[in-house]
């Protein structure tokens, strides 16, 4: 029960750093953009396609030292550890195997996605993911396959940060945190509320609650290896493209969730 | 973090094609995209002889469809006018390379893995078309990938690619306001000619 307790906390923290876009907000355009409108050399005439395009073009990250700092340390942590680990991991687990064990892991997200669905107001969406679960959990041995799919029960994942932009909630700042990586005030309250529906946070032991997660972090990685590689190789800034995509992404999530069934 | 992943690697993967809807747009880009698939399943070229010149030929099919200028020019946004065109040129000329040399890197590494590349449709406003894709990965793994094109002549060519919603250009443009609203414009070319490896003979 302690990370349930400690959900809730961060939540509340987490709260008045939240960037409500309150009617004011929405009329007022933002102070510390460029004004890259005007400048822009090129016409895009797809970019004004989405309501995420009158949004801030970039989010606010006043806690920059900061969060470079984690960066760093996220990067050490890959590199040190990380990597030397999922490689060892890599050559003693085939990678059919491990792709079985991310879709087990992806299976148990299962109360996330319902719930979040559920306040969305989207029951096709839950009914789906409900379906998925079952058929899943039993035709395909506790989520280790994917029959779901070909019976076009497709997913429809929805998280708490989802949930929280679909009820008019901004990202607010933007964090880069130790471990977990690039989030926004509102990703940070949504990943402490979505913790809640974890199962692993019921079972006693800190072993579990901490130890699952960890290992679901390793199976991704040996999945991965290269691939923030040829992002830093890639990049002028990674730090700036890793919160610009963050930012995006999260951007389109939402506004994917505020579409009708 | 799917999105990072994919952000700057997925632009081209091996494949069948389905179409839907397909005009112009989406019948050049496919055009392109199987013109690599076709170079990167030669067996004569896989030889590490011939890398070099696969990749060569690569290049210039992505040179065809891509307007690097139009991609430079709006990564670099707000400051593009304030260069002079010897460095805007030079600058189209560095970026394009490092975001080929990306490409051709991945490509390399897994390009002919089997995968499904599904044309979803396209949508045309002007001169300016957006042509919607999806790949789909050995693993089941599915990445919608959204190129926009300007046409020019009689061919309609890339100015921006959408991984998974996220704009190539947009990223780029947020990484140049970042690095020029700190240091100068020239420590960031010497930074992009750092990052660029040397031309192999």
């Amino acid at each position: 029960m302690k990370s349930i307790s400690l959900a809730a906390c961060l939540v509340l923290f987490l709260w008045p750093a939240l960037g409500a876009e309150s009617p004011a907000a929405k009329a007022s355009p933002p102070t510390s953009l460029p004004a890259d409108e005007e400048d822009q050399p090129l016409r895009d005439p797809f970019a004004s396609d989405s309501n995420h395009a009158k949004a801030p073009s970039r989010i606010k990250d006043p806690l920059q030292p900061m969060n470079r700092a984690f960066f760093q340390f996220n990067d050490r942590l890959y590199f040190w550890v990380l990597k030397p680990t999922a490689k060892g991991y890599g050559k003693l687990v085939p990678r059919q195997a491990r792709t079985c064990i991310g879709r087990l892991f992806g299976n148990v997200g299962y109360p996330v996605h319902f719930v979040n669905n559920l306040l969305q107001g989207k029951l096709k969406a839950a009914g789906l993911e409900t379906g998925r679960f079952v058929v899943n959990s039993t035709v395909g041995v506790g989520g280790l396959f994917d029959p779901a799919k070909r019976w076009k029960l497709e997913a429809h994942p929805a998280d708490f940060d989802q949930t929280l932009g679909f009820f008019g909630v901004g990202p607010g700042i933007y964090f880069d945190w130790p471990v977990f990586g690039p989030s926004s005030a509102r990703g940070t309250a949504g990943l402490a509320a979505d913790s809640l529906l974890s199962p692993w946070n019921y079972i006693d032991g800190l072993g579990v609650s901490l130890g699952v997660p960890a290992y679901n972090g390793l199976n991704t990685a040996s999945l991965k290896l290269g691939e923030y590689e040829t992002l830093k190789k890639a990049t002028m800034d990674p730090y700036a493209a890793m919160r610009s995509a963050y930012y995006e992404s999260r951007a389109l999530a939402v506004e994917k969730c505020k579409a009708k069934e | 973090m799917k999105t990072l992943r994919w952000l700057l690697v997925a632009q081209l993967a091996a494949g069948s094609s389905l179409c839907a809807r397909a005009g112009e747009p989406t019948a050049q880009i496919r055009a392109t995209t199987d013109k690599i698939l076709v170079l990167l399943s030669d067996p004569a070229l896989k030889t590490d002889a011939r890398k070099s010149e696969r990749r060569q030929l690569i290049r210039s099919e992505l040179d065809r469809r891509v307007d690097w200028a139009a991609v430079a020019r709006s990564s670099l946004g707000r400051y593009w006018p304030k260069r002079t065109r010897a460095e805007q040129d030079e600058f189209i000329g560095l970026f394009s390379r490092l975001l080929a040399e990306t490409c051709l890197d991945k490509l390399d590494s897994n390009g002919a893995d089997p995968a499904k590349i599904d044309y979803l449709g396209e949508k045309i406003i002007d001169d300016y078309a957006s042509v919607k894709t999806q790949i789909t990965t050995k693993d089941q793994t599915v990445h919608p990938v959204e190129y926009r094109l300007q046409k020019a002549g009689k061919d309609w060519r890339i100015y921006d690619v959408l991984i998974e919603g996220v704009s190539l250009v947009k990223n780029y443009r947020d990484q140049f306001d970042e690095i020029l609203g700190k240091t100068s414009y020239e420590k960031l070319v010497a930074d992009l000619r750092a990052k660029i490896p040397r031309e192999t003979p």
